[in-house]
C-alpha cells in the first residue's frame, strides 16, 4: 500500500504542485529540493514511493535513482522519474527506474502509476 | 624633307670621328628615328593601328634602342652592347605578353628600327664610310637587332608559358576555394598547387586575434623542408615590429615584392649571425608578400619565394599573387560567415532548448494545480468552476503543445529531430489519437471510416502527432461545421490516410506554401486564426522522414482535405533515421 510519498524536484513550485496534489488524494508527501536526504534516509523515514526529478540544481537525478536502486534498503522502492526535457526517457532506462513521466502531465497519469505499485487486493485510503 | 646640315670634314676624317659624329647624329635624331619606323610599321601591317597609349611605351623602348645603338656603335663595346640589347628585348618581350601584342607584331618593331637607322643615315647624306667601314657599322647595328630580336622570341614563349599556368593556376585555385569552406584545408591546397608552379616556396598566414601570425599553410617539394619551416616559425616566429616584410605587409595592407633579394637584403633583415647564416643557407632568389582582406583590413598573407628555381619575380608574377590573394580573401570570407551563421544557429537552438525546459516547469504547476481545483470542485459539485478550469487545463495543454512545436522546429532545422524505430498497429494509433480529441471536443464529431489492417515500422509517437495535428486544424478552420471525417485505406506497400474538413477551404495559391515554415493563410474576408505557422511544417517533416508524401486538396467554402501515405515497410525510414 503507497502511503508516504517523497518528491524531489529542484523548482519549489513544482514542489508545491504536487504537494498539494498528492496530499488532496491523501497521501502523506515529503518534499525536498535536492536528494541529499533522501540518499541518507534513516531506515524509519524510508518512503514508499519515490517522486524524482531528472535535472536537479547541481545534481542529476539518473545518478540519484541508480545510488538508490544500489543500495539494498531502498532498492525495493519504486522510482517514478519525471522530466520537461524531451529526449529524458530514453535516458533514463539505464538507472533502474520504473517509470518515467513528461512534464507537464496529467495527474490521472500520474495516479494511475503510483496505484500501480499498490498491492492489488487494497485499495487507496 | 627637311635637310639636316651636319658639318664634318668628310676626307681628313678618320674612322673613330666618323663613328663618333654617327654616334652623336643618331643620339640626336633618335625621334625622328622612331617615327620613321613606326610610320613603316604601320604601312607594313596595312593600316592596323595599335593602341596609342601602346604606341607610346614602346616609342619609349625604340628611342631606347637607337640611343644604345649609338652609345655602342665601336665593335669594341659589342660585349657590353650585347648585354644591354639583351635586357631590352626581355623587357620588351614582357610588356608585349602583357599587352596583348603578338609575337611578329614585338619583333618587327625592332627590325623597322634598323631600316629607320640606314635610311636616315643615308637621307642626310652622312656617307663617307669605306666600304669596311661601312660592313663594320652594318655588323654592330645589325647584330644589336638579331640580339633584341632573338631574345624577345625566347622571352616572349617563355612569359606566354608562365601567363598561361598563371590563368590555369588562378583557375585550379578558385575552383578549389569554393569546394569547402573549411578554409584551413583549402588554403593548404593552393600552397601546395603553388609548388613549383608560382615558386619553390609557398607559405599562408593569417593573423590571430591576440595579433599574432598563425601559419595555416607551408608548401615545398620536398617534405623535410617543409617540416624545418614549421619548426623555424615555432622556434623563431616573426617579429610584428619588423619594419619589412609580412608583418609589414599586415600593417599596411601593401604587397611587396623583392624581384631580386641580394645578400645586403639578406644581412638586413637577419636577426642575428645563425639566422643570417641560414637565409643564405637556403638560396633565396626573389619573393613576394601579398595581402589577404577580409572587408578591407589585411588579415593575413600568402608569400611566394624562389630559391633553387632561380627565378624572379616581376609586376605581373605580382599581379597574379594578387589576384589569388583576393579570391583567397573571399574564401575567408565566405567561411568565417558560415560558421558565425553555423555558431548562431547553435547558439538559438540551445536557447530554444533551454527556454521550452525553463517554459514547461512553470505550466507543469499551474496545470497540477488547476487539476487540483478542478477535482475539488467536482467533489464539492460547483459545476461552473469544474467547467471554467476545464477550460484552463485545455488551454495549458495548447501552450504546451506550442512549446513542443517550437522545439521540434528548431530541432528539424539542425537536422536533428529523433526518430524511434518500433513496429505499431497503425488503425489502433489513429483510434487512440482521435479518442483523445474527442475526448476533449465538444463541438466536433471525429468520424473514422474505414481500416488499414496494417502494421507500421516508425516513429508512432510522431505519427500519432501528424494525425492530432491534421484533425486539430480540420476542427480549426470549420467553425461551422460539426464533422470531420478520417478516412483509412491501405494497399499492399503503403498505408493512406485522409482527413476532410468541411469549413472554410483555401484559394489554390495557398496550397503549395501551407507546408512551408511559418507559413500562414491571411484571409481578408474572414477572421484570421492563431497558430505559428509550423504545425504543418513539422507534419510534412515526420512524413518525409517516414518516406511518404503528405499533399491538400481544397475548395473555398467547401472545406479542405489533408491526406498522407506512408510505406508500411518503412525501408526509407530508416536510412533516412540513421543520417539523423
Amino acid at each position: 500500500m503507497i502511503k508516504k510519498i517523497y518528491v524531489v524536484d529542484d523548482d519549489e513550485g513544482i514542489l508545491d504542485g504536487f504537494q498539494v496534489m498528492l496530499e488532496s488524494e491523501g497521501y502523506h508527501v515529503e518534499i525536498s529540493q535536492n536528494a541529499d536526504m533522501l540518499v541518507n534516509l534513516p531506515k524509519n523515514k524510508i518512503p514508499d514511493l519515490i517522486i524524482l526529478d531528472i535535472l536537479l540544481s547541481g545534481q542529476d537525478g539518473r545518478d540519484i535513482c541508480t545510488q538508490l536502486k544500489n543500495n539494498p534498503n531502498m532498492k525495493r522502492i519504486p522510482i517514478i522519474m519525471v522530466s520537461a526535457h524531451p529526449n529524458a526517457e530514453k535516458s533514463v532506462q539505464n538507472c533502474g527506474a520504473d517509470e518515467f513521466l513528461n512534464k507537464p502531465f496529467e495527474i490521472d497519469d500520474l495516479l494511475k502509476k503510483i496505484k500501480k505499485y499498490n498491492k492489488p487486493t487494497k485499495t487507496l485510503v | 624633307m627637311k635637310k639636316i646640315v651636319i658639318t664634318i670634314k668628310k676626307k681628313s676624317q678618320s674612322k673613330k670621328e666618323k663613328f663618333n659624329t654617327i654616334r652623336e647624329f643618331l643620339i640626336k635624331h633618335a625621334n625622328s628615328i622612331q617615327k620613321l619606323a613606326t610610320q613603316q610599321h604601320k604601312i607594313f601591317l596595312g593600316g592596323k593601328k595599335f593602341r596609342s597609349e601602346i604606341i607610346d611605351k614602346y616609342q619609349k623602348f625604340h628611342i631606347d634602342i637607337v640611343r644604345e645603338f649609338a652609345n655602342n656603335l665601336n665593335p669594341k663595346s659589342i660585349k657590353r652592347g650585347s648585354k644591354v640589347f639583351n635586357q631590352i628585348g626581355v623587357s620588351l618581350a614582357q610588356e608585349a605578353v602583357q599587352d596583348g601584342l603578338t609575337i611578329e607584331e614585338t619583333v618587327d618593331g625592332t627590325i623597322f628600327l634598323k631600316q629607320a637607322v640606314w635610311k636616315k643615315l643615308e637621307e642626310d647624306g652622312l656617307f663617307e664610310l669605306t666600304t669596311k667601314e661601312y660592313h663594320e657599322l652594318n655588323l654592330v647595328i645589325g647584330t644589336y637587332c638579331d640580339i633584341v630580336a632573338s631574345r624577345i622570341a625566347f622571352t616572349y614563349h617563355k612569359e606566354r608559358q608562365l601567363i598561361e599556368g598563371n590563368l590555369s593556376f588562378l583557375a585550379e585555385a578558385s575552383r578549389i576555394l569554393s569546394s569547402s569552406l573549411d578554409y584551413q584545408t583549402t588554403l593548404n591546397t593552393i600552397a601546395k598547387l603553388a609548388v613549383p608552379h608560382i615558386g619553390d616556396w609557398c607559405t599562408i598566414d593569417i593573423l590571430k586575434e591576440d595579433n599574432t601570425i598563425q601559419q595555416v599553410a607551408v608548401a615545398h617539394k620536398d617534405p623535410k623542408k617543409i617540416k624545418w619551416a614549421k619548426e623555424l616559425r615555432k622556434t623563431d616566429p616573426p617579429d610584428m615590429n619588423a619594419p619589412t616584410g609580412l608583418p609589414n605587409v599586415l600593417r599596411t595592407g601593401k604587397p611587396e615584392l623583392y624581384p631580386v633579394i641580394t645578400d645586403e637584403l639578406l644581412v638586413k633583415v637577419a636577426k642575428n649571425k645563425e639566422h643570417l647564416k641560414l637565409l643564405r643557407t637556403i638560396g633565396f632568389t626573389s619573393a613576394m608578400i601579398v595581402p589577404i582582406f577580409s572587408q578591407k583590413t589585411p588579415i593575413g598573407g600568402i608569400t611566394f619565394v624562389t630559391a633553387e628555381t632561380r627565378r624572379h619575380y616581376n609586376q605581373a608574377d605580382l599581379l597574379m599573387a594578387e589576384e589569388l590573394a583576393t579570391r583567397a580573401s573571399v574564401a575567408i570570407e565566405n567561411a568565417r560567415l558560415y560558421k558565425g551563421s553555423q555558431d548562431a544557429i547553435t547558439v538559438r537552438d540551445e536557447f530554444i532548448s533551454v527556454a521550452s525546459h525553463e517554459l514547461k516547469t512553470p505550466v507543469t504547476s499551474v496545470k497540477m494545480f488547476t487539476q487540483v481545483l478542478k477535482k475539488h470542485s467536482e467533489q464539492i459539485g460547483d459545476k461552473k468552476a469544474v467547467v471554467h478550469l476545464t477550460k484552463m487545463d485545455k488551454q495549458l495543454n495548447k501552450l504546451t503543445e506550442l512549446i513542443y512545436d517550437l522545439l521540434n522546429i528548431s530541432k528539424i532545422q539542425a537536422g536533428r529531430m529523433e526518430f524511434r524505430e518500433e513496429i505499431f498497429d497503425f488503425d489502433k494509433t489513429v483510434k487512440e489519437v482521435t479518442d483523445v480529441l474527442q475526448h476533449s471536443e465538444t463541438k466536433h464529431t471525429i468520424v473514422v471510416q474505414g481500416i488499414t489492417k496494417k502494421k507500421i515500422r516508425g516513429d508512432e509517437e510522431r505519427i500519432g502527432q501528424v494525425i492530432n495535428n491534421l484533425v486539430s486544424n480540420a476542427v480549426k478552420y470549420s467553425p461551422k461545421s460539426n464533422k470531420v471525417v478520417i478516412k483509412l485505406r491501405s494497399d499492399k506497400t503503403t498505408v493512406y490516410v485522409s482527413v476532410q474538413d468541411f469549413g472554410i477551404g483555401m484559394e489554390k495559391a495557398h496550397l503549395n506554401k501551407i507546408f512551408e515554415r511559418f507559413y500562414r493563410v491571411y484571409d481578408t474576408t474572414d477572421k484570421t486564426f492563431p497558430g505559428l505557422g509550423i504545425g504543418l511544417y513539422i507534419s510534412s517533416e515526420i512524413i518525409k522522414r517516414h518516406g511518404g508524401k503528405l499533399w491538400v486538396d481544397s475548395d473555398i467554402g467547401k472545406g479542405s482535405t489533408f491526406s498522407f501515405s506512408i510505406p508500411v515497410n518503412g525501408e526509407k525510414f530508416l536510412k533516412k533515421t540513421q543520417k539523423i
